[in-house]
């Protein structure tokens, strides 16, 4: 048989499947363009790593990016990225691979930031307009560019605590109490930012006793949640009467008006802080106006225009002290101190190690 | 053909499977040493995930083969299908439905605790073992039941006319034509219940509870990858995933088990239980359902606004793709690695090795196959910039040895004499295909295809390593509903979500079973 008559035979014996092949390609056809539609994107000028969060429908991003174009007459494409931890995943394997498509990222706090270093790059001398306001405390580095800061507290649910006869805690120690066990919402310290600041924030206060604290702990939450959404979202679904979150959560149910029910509690040890700061990526510019571009893009951060709108977009504080903050934050209560727990990338990796023997 | 089917399956196999794996390791191994395989912490997290993985397997293993000695008298044609579709449904429920569902009913605030029914069951290992016995059960009932249809009729009268009771009967009668299925269905359990990963986040409180798969996630994350942690905790997981698998194989083929045999009496079985009896399995099935059902409750006011957003629709449309391209690209893989196994011209050797080789992806974790994808192909990839094509080979890879399982039975009952009759009459070897396999085939494939386009549908592993804005899938858009404080909106997405995986599912499955039946590996 040759193949003439091979392909002969195949058409007249697959006949009968011809409208069902039809069918098949017709519906993998329609899946291939509903898959690379999305990709007719104008290629941009500026690079912005950010995580998911700060593009959501109410985040920061929606609202900065446009009038960021709009001022420098330039596309700003961004690369969204789960979490904050994931930026500095993605710096690593832009390294790993040799490829530098990033210009800034967006959204590293002061412990990624640390072991985000080596990726990034310092100033050289430059210093972004409107650096000089921002509050020293909130500083790092030259390279490291705080747009927004925040404390985190245990943020209760008052029917709840009632319900079950309970009061506030007012120090660390409380939450050990036997009337707390399987009550307390927390975040994986290996996972989740907010539970690494729980953590170190216990490192400060506990010293090389945290780890005994720590397991004595192990019957009091009711989970240890992979991230910081998981955790809220028992919570406000009444899973449980508290949860680690950020001191302006407050703020948040106050403008959703359950102000009075969810209420942050401040410890007499004070509250831990997070500053969210932007930074350069080392080897990314191909010229020098892009250089100029991205650091245009960090001084807009921290400009007057974009630091008001920080309050109600991303649930942060703005960094700069002469903005007017919204009457829900001017109602947040203020921490007896400020805990800024140790960053350094030694001690977190070896706190986290001392912490999984303690607890696993 | 059987090149084709060699350089497609083989080519799977190198470029999704052994490429990744090779990076991964290379990568990892760098700083890695024998210590570090016997560190208390990660011997402890396997010990957790045995333990959990006995408890599962127990619950799972007695209770479902119970049920599909049952199933197996009612699972006939007509009325009995039914209950074999409903039966096949909640392996395709998504794990992150499965957890928030279970939350719903047992959870502090459930429904449970608000009729005044305190369990205290969630956030527990107790409540890890009851979701995956729920989810694992029916899998065993299913697998139960098909071989106890294929137990000869014949074999049981001999038996009760010489007088064996009904413990005899099942003893000699029974049991050594069901064994098999039990068990492989035991060692499949086992595999899942080793890289359960969304059901024990959601479920288990977090530490002590986890799994390896929980673990290498944890590795992981925050940034500062700990590779060689992540490679060790792979490695623990492949061993307790295959290890059980590897057995049954090995016990099997030395006991020489045949299914060829019992398949050509598929087709013979009549009713031999009532409608009621049959009802009754239909609501049992529903039963093991019901748990998830719990997403539903959600006010319904905002239901349509939500489902009319373009998120959703974009969202919807890219994840009907991506399953409609992942469960194509699978079946034909699974089909290509079919053909190559059961081809005649393949030595017994061989054919053991390649079988080992194609059952390799169902112990490995799905962040570890996509983290060596990342490195693998990085240059050609972007991860970040998010890439449909490498969530399609992920998938494949992930759902191909669920295919391959489906479709073992069909390829190994393949009876030559009809086609050597077929070619000996004339018929061209295509035609003589066409005319008298494909028949064979046709049912379990759509079948196969419905399963894994169910369970791609609400994939989340794969999907979130090579996501981006341009590309959100329906378990992305749930994950950012979440982030943003849009919590009933994520269950919205939740039910959104289980309906489709359930009517796709559904649909193949009554299809399938029409055009030809369910058939399940040996």
């Amino acid at each position: 048989m040759g193949p003439v008559d091979y392909l002969r035979e195949v058409w007249r014996v697959a006949g009968r499947y011809f409208i069902l092949g039809c069918g098949v390609v017709f519906v993998l056809a329609i899946s291939a363009r509903w898959m690379v539609s999305p990709r007719s994107e104008p290629i941009p000028e500026l690079t912005v790593a950010a995580y998911r969060t700060l593009m959501g429908k109410s985040g920061l991003g929606p609202l900065l990016f446009p009038l960021f174009e709009r001022q420098c007459h330039c596309h700003v494409r961004v690369v969204t990225v789960p979490d904050g931890g994931a930026l500095l995943t993605r710096l690593e394997l832009d390294t790993r691979r040799g490829q530098f498509p990033i210009q800034v990222v967006l959204g590293l706090d002061q412990y990624l930031w640390s072991r985000a270093r080596s990726y990034l790059e310092s100033w050289d001398g430059w210093e972004p307009t409107g650096y000089q306001q921002i509050d020293s405390s909130l500083k790092m580095a030259p390279g490291f560019l705080p747009y927004d800061y925040g404390g985190l507290a245990l943020m209760v649910d008052q029917k709840a605590l009632s319900a079950k006869g309970l009061r506030s805690p007012r120090s660390v120690s409380d939450l050990l109490a036997p009337e707390w066990a399987r009550t307390i919402l927390l975040q994986d310290p290996r996972t989740a930012t907010p539970g690494l600041t729980f953590l170190l924030f216990t490192y400060s206060v506990f010293g090389e006793k945290t780890f005994e604290f720590w397991k004595k702990l192990r019957t009091q939450w009711l989970t240890l949640a992979p991230s910081w959404d998981s955790s809220y979202s028992l919570f406000v679904k009444g899973e449980a009467p508290a949860v680690w979150s950020y001191l302006t959560s407050q703020a948040y149910h106050e403008t959703h008006g359950e102000g009075a029910r969810y209420r942050a509690v401040l410890f007499d040890e004070g509250q831990p802080f997070q500053v969210e700061a932007a930074a350069l990526v080392r080897g990314s510019f191909q010229s020098a106006e892009q250089k100029k571009l991205a650091r245009s893009f960090l001084e807009f951060l921290v400009s007057p225009e974009i630091q008001k709108l920080i309050p109600h977009t991303s649930w942060m504080m703005p960094v700069l002290p002469s903005t007017e903050l919204p009457p829900d934050f001017l109602k947040l209560p203020q921490p007896v101190r400020k805990v800024w727990p140790d960053h350094d990338p030694e001690t977190v990796r070896k706190v986290l190690e001392d912490w999984r023997r303690a607890v696993e | 053909m059987i090149w084709l089917a060699a350089i497609w399956s083989l080519g799977f196999w190198l470029f999704g499977v052994a490429i990744p794996l090779v990076a991964i390791f290379l990568e990892g191994s760098r700083d890695l040493t024998l210590n570090q395989f016997f560190d208390p912490v990660v011997l402890n997290v396997v010990w957790v995930t045995v333990k959990q993985v006995f408890w599962s397997v127990v619950f799972s293993g007695i209770i479902g083969l119970i049920l599909g000695l049952c199933l197996g008298r009612v699972s006939q044609w007509g009325r009995g299908s039914r209950v074999l579709s409903i039966f096949s449904l909640p392996m395709v429920v998504p794990t992150v439905v499965a957890g928030i569902g279970w939350l719903v009913w047992i959870g502090n605030s459930g429904i449970f605790s608000r009729l005044g029914i305190h369990l205290d069951l969630a956030y527990r290992f107790e409540a890890v073992i009851l979701a995956h016995s729920f989810y694992n059960i029916p899998w065993v009932a299913l697998a139960v039941a098909h071989a106890r249809r294929l137990v000869p009729e014949s074999r049981i009268e001999a038996l009760r006319v010489l007088g064996a009771g009904r413990w005899s009967v099942f003893v000699h009668g029974v049991w050594p034509s069901l064994r098999w299925a039990w068990a492989t269905a035991c060692a499949q359990v086992m595999g899942f219940c080793a890289m359960s990963f969304a059901l024990v986040l959601v479920l288990g409180g977090g530490p002590p509870v986890q799994t390896l798969e929980t673990e290498v996630y944890s590795r992981l994350k925050l940034g500062g990858v700990d590779w060689s942690g992540a490679l060790i905790c792979a490695f623990w997981e492949l061993l307790l995933t295959l290890i059980p698998w590897g057995v049954v194989l090995f016990l099997q083929d030395r006991e020489k088990f045949k299914i060829s045999e019992n398949y050509i009496d598929f087709h013979k079985k009549s009713n031999r239980v009532g409608v009621w009896a049959t009802r009754s399995f239909l609501g049992l099935g529903v039963f093991f359902l019901f748990p998830y059902l719990g997403v539903f409750s959600v006010s319904w006011g905002p239901v349509l606004n939500l489902l009319r957003t373009p998120e959703v629709l974009q969202a919807l449309k890219f994840s009907f793709s991506l399953s409609v391209w992942s469960s194509v690209l699978t079946i034909l893989t699974a089909l290509s690695a079919l053909g190559l196994l059961f081809h005649s011209k393949v030595p017994s050797g061989v054919r053991s090795l390649l079988g080992f080789l194609f059952a390799l992806p169902s112990g490995v974790s799905v962040i570890i196959l996509g983290l060596g994808v990342w490195i693998a192909y990085g240059r050609w990839i972007d991860p970040f910039e998010g890439s449909p094509a490498a969530m399609v080979l992920l998938q494949v890879t992930l759902f191909f040895t669920l295919a391959m399982r489906t479709l073992w039975p069909v390829a190994s009952s393949r009876d030559p004499r009809s086609t050597d009759v077929a070619l000996s009459l004339g018929a061209s070897s295509i035609r003589a295909w066409i005319e008298v396999e494909w028949p064979r085939w046709q049912g379990p494939v759509l079948v196969a295809s419905g399963a894994v386009f169910g369970a791609v549908l609400g994939e989340v592993g794969a999907v979130s390593l090579f996501a981006s804005e341009k590309w959100v899938s329906l378990p992305g858009l749930i994950s950012q509903s979440m982030q943003g404080y849009r919590f009933e909106e994520a269950q919205i997405l939740a039910g959104l979500l289980l309906t489709s995986s359930l009517v796709a599912t559904l649909g193949a499955v009554e299809l399938g079973s029409r055009l030809g039946g369910i058939s399940r590996s040996p």
